[in-house]
């Protein structure tokens, strides 16, 4: 299983990765697209303007599982990865490339905290 | 919850790097490669499942054939030796205990294949009306049940069965044999859950068995495509339209609601649940199970409800993606005069989701079991 460097993780299994003019890009890591399988079917919950933390943001559907994936932090949301909605094997394929899902704009002061780091998240997930 | 019961073939599993999940009170392999890529195992190619866990019962004796008649919906005395049957084991009102599969061995030796979750439930049910001079014991002679399913199953199979070649091609469609399997004797029936051509077969030791199963991924590639898990194998029963027991039908549903009048012979003088089913015949059935096709790749799921103008109507037993249909198919059970095919209904997770669906006759995909005449 795969933990790519340099990005940021949540307990709920979502990567961000922050850009130098401070937006965020959001995905479901390799454990995540792992467990759920071969994906179907992706909706964007919100396709623009503000978003709390924990607001399901994107619901996802495997052949034998249905998920959510949720904001890591308080954010404006600037894009949708639209392509996914045709193809949402790209999550599986290629979840922290291709398969990005939401461009966030962060509202909060240290979006940050609460974040894991890849290494932190590396050891989090040897626990499950 | 009780411990999980482990399969035979677990060691094997593990190596081969399968995911595994609880179902029916067994750990079993849920998926190696990915569902889509094991549908594509069978549909185009074959693929191998695991299926030690199903119940196998043995019933002997003098009287085995009439008291097995009298238990199940199918006319015995017509099943010719050699062949199997699908056949429903009823209560006194009707509902369905279990659909099994039976095997004439011999007149005073039947096979019978029950699911996993009603093993314990009919054997105890059989034995509640055993007369004496028949005798129902679990069948410990092959501890182990593999199934080789899809187009190319035959072809895959053939090289592990020297010498017995042509008894393997020449059996038919729910015929069943004692071949010899890579040197040990094995019951192979040409039978499936999965809508494709493909044998169930019943082996008998775990040495047997790895060596099938390492020859198998030895040979992958044209003809056998590889290991699939109870993910898959819930997709393609779907697909091809099977009810899964417990799930689909209960002892709340009786065959004509659950559409498995194929599996009953009226003309039978006797067996349990008859009388009780003739009433209801006449009566009519209150309702049918019925398919539904979304109108998206949004998957209706078990206990999904089925809406229409504003009114709860009906309700989703199992669902799932269907690759073939490139969409979510499910079934489910409707009123019996809104269960015909091409009605517009909204399949909602009683929350938030609501999928836009059109109710559909079974199955989603076509069989291709090989309906040679046996």
């Amino acid at each position: 299983m795969q933990v790519e460097p340099g990005r940021f993780y949540t307990s709920d299994h979502e990567w961000v990765a922050f850009a130098d003019d401070g937006t965020a890009t959001v995905g479901i890591g390799d454990y995540a697209q792992g467990k759920l399988g071969d994906l179907v079917y992706i909706e964007f919950l919100a396709r623009s303007g503000r978003v709390c933390r924990g607001d399901a943001v994107v619901s996802l559907e495997s052949v034998k599982a249905v998920a959510e994936a949720y904001a890591p932090f308080d954010a404006e949301v600037l894009a949708v990865n639209e392509e996914l909605s045709q193809n949402p094997g790209w999550v599986n394929e290629d979840p922290y490339r291709k398969g990005w899902m939401l461009k966030l704009i962060p509202l909060c002061q240290d979006p940050k905290a609460g974040l894991m780091d890849a290494k932190d998240y590396e050891v989090s997930l040897k626990g499950l | 919850m009780s411990e999980l019961r482990t399969l035979p073939l677990q060691p094997l599993h593990a190596q081969l790097g399968a995911r595994m999940g609880p179902f029916a009170g067994w750990q079993v392999p849920i998926s190696y490669e990915g569902i889509l890529k094991e549908w594509e195992h069978v549909r185009f190619a074959s693929g191998l499942f695991d299926i030690s866990h199903m119940g196998r019962i043995l019933v002997s004796g003098e009287g085995a054939l009439a008291f097995l008649n009298a238990m199940l919906t199918r006319d015995l005395y017509s099943l010719p030796r050699g062949k199997v049957a699908y056949a429903l084991l009823l209560e006194e009102e009707g509902g369905i205990l279990d659909d099994v599969t039976v095997y004439r061995i011999e007149d005073a030796l039947w096979f019978l294949c029950v699911n996993a979750a009603h093993e314990e439930v009919v054997f105890q049910h059989l034995r509640s009306f055993v007369p004496s001079g028949v005798r129902i014991e679990r069948s410990e002679e092959y501890p182990i049940q593999l199934a080789l399913q899809g187009p190319t199953a035959e072809e895959a199979l053939l090289p592990f069965c020297k010498g017995h070649e042509s008894t393997l091609r020449g059996l038919p469609y729910y015929g069943w044999a004692k071949l010899s399997l890579m040197g040990t004797a094995t019951l192979v029936s040409r039978t499936g859950y999965t809508g494709e051509d493909g044998f169930e077969l019943y082996l008998k030791d775990q040495a047997q068995a790895e060596g099938f199963v390492d020859g198998l991924l030895r040979a992958k590639g044209r003809a056998f495509g590889g290991l699939c898990g109870f993910g898959v194998r819930d997709v393609l029963r779907l697909e091809a339209g099977y009810a899964l027991a417990g799930t689909d039908f209960d002892r709340q549903t009786t065959p004509l609601e659950a559409g498995l009048e194929f599996a009953m012979h009226w003309e039978k003088p006797y067996f349990i649940g008859k009388e009780a089913l003739v009433v209801r015949k006449q009566e009519g059935p209150k309702e049918r199970r019925t398919g539904f096709i979304a109108t998206t790749s949004r998957v209706p799921r078990e206990g999904y409800q089925v809406h229409l103008e504003g009114s709860i109507v009906g309700r989703v037993t199992s669902g799932t993606y269907s690759p073939f249909r490139r969409s979510g198919v499910a079934m489910g059970y409707m009123p019996t005069h809104l269960s015909s095919p091409g009605l517009d209904v909204l399949l909602t997770d009683a929350m938030r989701l609501v999928i836009p669906a059109k109710t559909s006759s079974l199955p989603f995909y076509p069989p291709q079991t090989k309906r040679k005449k046996g």
